[in-house]
């Protein structure tokens, strides 16, 4: 293994944990957010 | 998400995983860092997003208090989120980077400074946003607070051009004596390519959350809308 591969390895994971990290909970932000429009649409429409 | 985010996605993952090729199987390694020094292939792209991002927040804040447009003052909150991302990124790979080959993790130095000031900026722009309920006066302060930040990034960029640093001396665009090889150029130039497809396909997704957020206050804002919270 490299000299200093873990120095390596720590910044690239750190780095892939915050930009999938923060992804992931932009993806799912959007999925309940969209059903949460729909929701109230429907609720609006209903009234 | 759309086809088109879909397609993004699809080709930054590409983009990364040609890009880890490069920096883990073709490039060398550099003659006084040694392996280390390939924490420089995702530190320099990421601080590059982080100066796009905030581009597009200063010119998406002076459109904003030109139209009035709230479309723009998404834009700017979700470019400016991408890039406080970007930035803190730097801040944490640049120590990791620094540790092994100074000794130690942090210096004030002008670089390392301006940095850290660029992000408070960009950190209190958002602690602004949390804090104001009210959509319009959010907006104009934020444009203001957002076109102002941006003065900034030149500060950070001329940071180790006027003033030799502990931080090492630029090796693009930084005058006589600097350089890369050929391949390690390459290298970076598409770890730039890669990093702004992905702020690309971020900033579209924070966008498009942005307007999901500001359509369930409009419909539970009218006067016969429903509340919130009922499942």
């Amino acid at each position: 293994m490299p000299s200093k591969f873990w120095w390596v390895f720590a910044a690239y994971v750190i780095v892939w944990l915050g930009i999938f990290g923060y992804l992931g909970s932009l993806l799912g932000r959007a999925r309940t957010l969209e059903r949460e429009v729909q929701r109230l649409k429907d609720e609006t429409a209903r009234r | 998400m759309t086809s088109v985010d879909r397609f993004l996605l699809a080709l930054s993952a590409a983009g990364m995983v040609a890009l880890l090729y490069l920096i883990f199987m073709v490039v060398p390694n550099e003659k006084t860092m040694g392996f280390v020094q390939r924490i420089f292939y995702f530190h320099v792209p990421l601080a590059w997003v982080s100066f796009l991002a905030f581009a597009i927040t200063c010119w998406e804040g002076i459109r904003y208090l030109a139209t009035r447009d709230h479309d723009h003052d998404r834009v700017a909150a979700a470019s400016a989120e991408v890039g406080l991302l970007c930035v803190s990124l730097v801040l944490i790979t640049g120590p990791i980077w620094a540790r092994p080959v100074w000794g130690i993790w942090w210096t004030w130095d002008l670089r390392l400074t301006t940095t850290l000031v660029l992000w408070l900026i960009f950190l209190g722009y958002a602690i602004l946003r949390r804090s104001i309920p009210e959509a319009d006066r959010r907006a104009v302060l934020s444009s203001v607070v957002g076109i102002c930040g941006f003065a900034a990034v030149p500060l950070v960029y001329l940071a180790n051009r006027v003033k030799a640093t502990q931080h090492p001396a630029p090796v693009v665009g930084g005058g006589q004596g600097s350089g890369l090889a050929g391949i390690m150029l390459f290298t970076l130039m598409f770890g730039f390519a890669v990093f702004t497809l992905l702020f690309v396909m971020l900033l579209r997704a924070r966008t498009a959350v942005a307007r999901l957020e500001d359509a369930v206050e409009e419909i539970t804002m009218q006067p016969s809308g429903p509340e919130v919270g009922h499942a």
